[in-house]
């Protein structure tokens, strides 16, 4: 740790020794309104549009320019623009306030002429950001607006299945995402078996997408980054933001602590769809049979200089089955989710030294506690991390924006630990919990070489030991607790390049080097809440990726139509993955029952958005291929994996009927989901009883679906009110399409010894049209 | 931890209030056609004869006429079993040469109705008693088919045999069910791991096992402990969850309680987890064969059967 904290703070502190022959212009990109920072808001030098730049993670911006007077264009999606002169004969901050709403026609388009748009002009392949304003437009299951179900409508992201709120990027498997709130992991993302995110959309302020180029701020994951912040509370104006649906409702508070200093946000949200069923249990076989989750959120920030400002963040999630058989007995509580706790500081040292230190701590937690008379039943598993961060952003002059930084984690991990009593008799698995610290160092630097050709490169380097207590099971050695068992650590070099090949279009490569020390295996056909994660350890090695991505970029319509194709091929080792034999045995350690194979996957992706006017939205295409090989299983055989879909395509489309009317759409299509079909049928103890065939050979009917919605905004002419209400009518599947949700087979023998076999698909989401009421009021009105 | 997946679901189908289901037709896999070997050697108190069925697998969407399953009993098979002390060369005992008083018993356990159908059905058996059927022996089985190049073998053995005892009747959980009880009773496990699997006869059905036949000592090894039984329902039976697995009073059963080996035992556990676990969220599990040549089982059981009257 000593040595972490040496080397942050020399490598950290050297750019304050640097020599200023320029002059720097700094500060941070906010919300007019709320005083919220905006994160990837763009500042650009209109004299030389090659020399602009970007707000961080935190909103922050430097740029460091010869003496002079520059016109700089600020913007940020759904904002309008600011103009700012600036007289660069000294250094300069301040900070930049953008009004939210929707520019004239006229502005945006002068604007998007002298601007290179982001989509052509940043290093980075594969990212998306999306604001949360833009998704709350979509249609939603249930009125229940949910980020990562909308990141699958982009290409490369497909859902784990019918509803779900699970997905696979890139061929990559669930582990493989690594998703960060507020910078914390959140290993479980899923409330009600992942039919809706653990994240309420009213507490969210951006969402990341980083599907290819992993920078190497990011690490730990092989295949994508999910970067959520939440919103840190209006540090100006009370306001109050909520919703009801017809399975939850949603209620937000903000405001100043001390104005323009301090703020708050709480959020709070829950279903209560089974409770309204709780009258029509009583007297029936399963009376107090219940089901709800809940989640909260929470923020606080003080700046206590313009140099300082800390953050405290928070989020406590839990679902909560209560299965109840009065009549047998029988009972059974099932709590999990997820809690995480974010502390940050920002400093300033300089105009061009940017530093956030984190304090982090996560812990997801899955218990059940069942029981018939004496015997009683209980589980426990979870993941805790424990976690420390330091980043530094440097931007020493245009030409460079440097980020480097350290990450020490350690983590614990509980297997399902069992205990029973049956009267007198106590068992228990008796399985300790894994340990195990990560410590990783990153450099990286987004260097523009000329006006036309510019790079990212990085370097992470990151270590990882299996800790005590622990007893080897190789050779029965006994280790304590902080005494490493084995050490596995890796380069994990980033490359990538941009050849802007006219204003409007430019070529992008990349190549991502990862390594994955956390693994999650499932021998089920979908994520649930009981999958366990397991550490590497002297079994079980870290898995290792290497990901090649192209691109070709190009913007039409004066920059408001943007285009891209992306190829990429993903090799991935030490992939994990239970037996085809396995049977879930709470009596085995999971390390013990693994398999581990290889996977490659690769594909193309192509993508239209039209961000800006009355309509807009995005069609997205991927064709890919994605296959897993495992020795153990059917002798290494290829086979494509539950993530491989061959075709993929999403379209998304929201049109502005008139400032109180808005319409969206999106339309859904993808190959059927492979499954193992049943190969024959045998006869055994006088039944019949069938055989698989290859794994994954069978493919479902292609998953297609249309959902519309239609917004009302009954106050939206009336700028000036406090109180906004804002109706909701959505339709899933609007024209009732059977996709299926998942099949079963029924066999059985009559009377007269002949078999009779068959299959059936079930559908659980046919159309579903919802009503939702959603209102904010503001302690000021503003537009 | 499959009770853990199926809980699981019971939240799948309290949300599931929309679902619907159609007929669904998947594409045929090609596959060649195996053959499936049952095969078991029994010791103890209430042991049964050793026998070996012969059939073949079928394509999974192929129409069964009683005809055509008939078919797919092998009866043109040497079958040859060695105790560690001597080979017995198992008889062939057609449904035809069997005196009509055991035909229902054959039926059962060979999964027709003698009286339905005209259909002839031949399995292999140690009719004259001659295997040395005790427990700790190994038995080879090898079996030859007419015109087949490859011979067919597998090895099971018969474990210690380790008895339930002070069975009792009790109340039926939570309310107690007029005219229905829950056998309970007492096992004393040794510290070695153990292997388990039981059929229970009742209702007049067979001897049966029930959905989840199988289990071993890994949570309890070494323990001498009272846990409930419940009763095996037949297939295709009708699931009252306030009265499954419960006994009828006044009934007279049969409880058989048998202690296998580990890879009859990984047979058993693979093929009822694959059998049990359908639904959304479940994969697909292969079942663990310990016959080479072929697909199926054979198994030693270490046998120990009571008659119970069912009286509270």
């Amino acid at each position: 740790m000593r040595f972490i904290i040496t080397f942050c703070f020399v490598i950290g502190l050297l750019p304050l020794s640097n020599a200023q022959n320029k002059y720097t212009f700094s500060g941070y990109i906010k919300d007019a309104n709320s005083g919220e920072t905006l994160v990837g808001a763009n500042l650009l030098n209109i004299d030389d549009p090659s020399l602009g730049t970007n707000s961080n993670t935190y909103g922050f911006f430097s740029i460091t320019l010869d003496e002079g007077v520059y016109t700089f264009i600020i913007s940020y999606l759904g904002y309008n623009e600011e103009v700012l002169n600036v007289d660069l004969s000294e250094d300069v901050q301040l900070n930049i306030e953008l009004t939210e709403g929707v520019l004239m026609e006229a502005v945006e388009i002068s604007a998007k002429e002298q601007q290179k748009d982001n989509n052509v002009e940043s290093t980075q392949l594969g990212v998306v950001d999306l604001p949360v304003s833009k998704i709350k437009k979509l249609p939603a299951l249930m009125g229940e607006v949910d980020i990562l179900k909308t990141l699958q409508l982009l290409p490369g992201v497909l859902s784990s299945g019918e509803g779900s709120s699970g997905f696979y990027v890139r061929g990559g498997g669930p582990d493989q995402n690594l998703v960060l709130l507020d910078e914390a992991v959140v290993y479980n993302t899923g409330h009600m078996l992942g039919f809706f995110s653990v994240f309420n959309a009213d507490a969210l302020k951006n969402t990341t997408l980083i599907k290819g180029g992993m920078p190497a701020y990011y690490g730990g994951r092989l295949s994508s980054v999910v970067d959520v912040q939440m919103k840190e509370g209006n540090n100006k104006h009370y306001g109050v933001e909520g919703g009801v649906g017809l399975i939850s409702s949603r209620l937000t508070l903000e405001g100043p602590i001390q104005k323009e200093k301090s703020s708050f946000i709480l959020s709070g949200r829950r279903t209560y769809i089974l409770d309204l069923a709780q009258p029509f249990l009583e007297g029936r076989d399963f009376e107090g049979t219940n089901y709800y989750f809940y989640d909260f959120n929470a923020k606080v920030n003080y700046r206590f200089s313009p140099k300082d400002r800390i953050y405290l963040s928070a989020y406590f999630g839990r679902d909560i089955l209560d299965f109840n058989q009065p009549k047998r007995d029988f009972s059974f509580r099932l709590p999990y989710g997820n809690i995480t706790s974010t502390l940050r500081w920002n400093h300033l040292f300089n105009n061009k030294l940017f530093m956030n230190a984190s304090l982090i701590y996560n812990d997801y937690q899955l218990e059940f506690n069942g029981g018939q008379g004496d015997f009683v039943f209980k589980l426990f598993s979870g993941v805790k991390d424990y976690n420390a961060k330091l980043d530094f952003d440097y931007f020493p002059n245009p030409k460079h924006s440097i980020k480097y930084g350290a990450n020490y984690t350690y983590h614990v991990l509980t297997p399902n630990t069992v205990s029973a009593t049956n009267g007198d008799v106590d068992f228990e698995t008796g399985f300790e919990a894994k340990h195990g610290q990560e410590i990783a160092f990153y450099v990286q630097d987004d260097i523009k070489v000329n006006n036309t050709f510019s790079l990212n490169a990085g370097l992470r380097y990151s270590i990882f030991s299996q800790m005590g207590p622990y007893t080897s099971k190789l050779d029965s050695s006994a280790y304590d607790l902080f005494e490493s068992v084995v050490t596995y650590q890796g380069l994990e070099p980033r490359l990538s390049a941009k050849l802007s090949v006219s204003p409007t279009a430019s070529l992008k490569g990349g190549i991502t080097f990862t390594n994955q020390y956390l693994h999650l295996a499932t021998n089920s056909s979908s994520t649930l809440p009981t999958d366990i994660w397991v550490p590497s350890t002297e079994i079980v090695k870290p898995q290792r990726g290497i990901q090649y991505a192209l691109g070709v970029f190009k913007n039409f319509m004066d920059n408001s139509l943007e285009t891209s194709i992306e190829v990429y091929y993903k090799d991935l080792q030490n992939q994990i993955d239970y037996a085809d034999d396995q049977v879930p045995d709470i009596t085995q350690e999971d390390e013990d029952v693994f398999v581990f194979g290889i996977g490659r996957s690769y594909g193309a992706e192509f993508f239209i958005r039209k961000s800006t006017g009355k309509f807009t939205g995005w069609i997205g295409y991927t064709l890919s291929r994605t296959e897993r090989s495992f020795p153990e299983i059917e002798n290494g055989r290829w086979y494509p994996t539950s993530y491989d879909r061959r075709h993929d395509l999403s379209v998304v489309a929201n049109y502005e009927i008139s400032p109180k009317w808005e319409l969206g759409a999106t339309f859904i299509y993808g190959s059927g989901r492979w499954y193992t079909p049943y190969e024959s049928f045998a006869f055994i103890e006088g039944g019949i009883n069938t055989i698989f065939g290859p794994r994954n050979s069978g493919q479902l009917v292609p998953y297609h679906r249309s959902d519309i919605s239609l917004t009302f905004k009954p106050g939206a002419n009336k700028p000036k009110k406090k109180y906004k209400g804002t109706w909701n009518f959505s339709v899933y599947n609007v024209y009732n399409r059977k996709n299926p949700f998942f099949i079963y087979y029924d066999t059985s023998i009559s009377q007269t010894g002949a078999a009779q076999l068959s299959a059936s698909q079930v559908t659980i989401f046919p159309i579903i049209p919802s009503i939702s009421y959603n209102f904010k009021w503001n302690q000021k009105a503003v537009n | 931890m499959r009770t853990w997946s199926k809980l699981l679901c019971v939240l799948f189908i309290l949300v599931g209030i929309f679902a619907c289901e159609e007929p669904f037709v998947p594409e045929p896999v090609e596959n060649a056609e195996q053959y499936v070997v049952e095969g078991y050697v029994e010791a103890g108190e209430g042991s049964n004869f050793s026998y070996v069925i012969i059939t073949k697998t079928v394509p999974f969407f192929s129409e069964i006429s009683p005809d055509q399953y008939a078919s797919l009993f092998v009866d043109d098979a040497t079958v040859t079993v060695n105790d560690g002390s001597n080979d017995v060369t198992f008889t062939k005992l057609c449904l035809s040469d069997i005196p009509d008083d055991l035909k229902d018993q054959a039926g059962e356990l060979i999964g027709i109705n003698p009286d339905s159908t005209d259909i002839n059905v031949c399995i292999y058996v140690d009719i004259f008693d001659q295997l040395i059927r005790e427990v700790g022996r190994t038995y080879s089985l090898e079996v030859t088919i007419e015109n087949e190049e490859e011979i067919i073998t597998a090895q099971t053995t018969i474990p210690e045999i380790i008895p339930l005892y002070d069975f009792v009747f009790r109340d039926t959980p939570g309310v107690p069910i007029e005219g229905l009880a829950q056998l309970w009773c007492k096992i004393s496990d040794p510290l070695e791991k153990n292997y388990y699997r039981y059929f229970t006869q009742a209702d007049s059905t067979a001897l049966i096992s029930p959905f989840n036949s199988v289990t071993n000592d890994g949570a309890w090894n070494g323990q001498e402990f009272e846990f409930p039984i419940s009763k095996a329902e037949p297939a295709g039976a009708d699931f009252d969850p306030n009265t499954f697995g419960m006994f009828t009073e006044g009934d007279t059963i049969i409880m058989k309680w048998c202690t296998i080996d580990s890879i009859h035992y990984d047979f058993w556990e693979t093929f009822e987890y694959a059998r049990n676990n359908q639904g959304p969220f479940s994969a697909y599990t292969r079942i663990k064969t310990n016959v080479d040549g072929a697909w199926g089982i054979f198994g030693g059981y270490g046998v120990s059967a009571s008659e119970l009257v069912v009286e509270k």
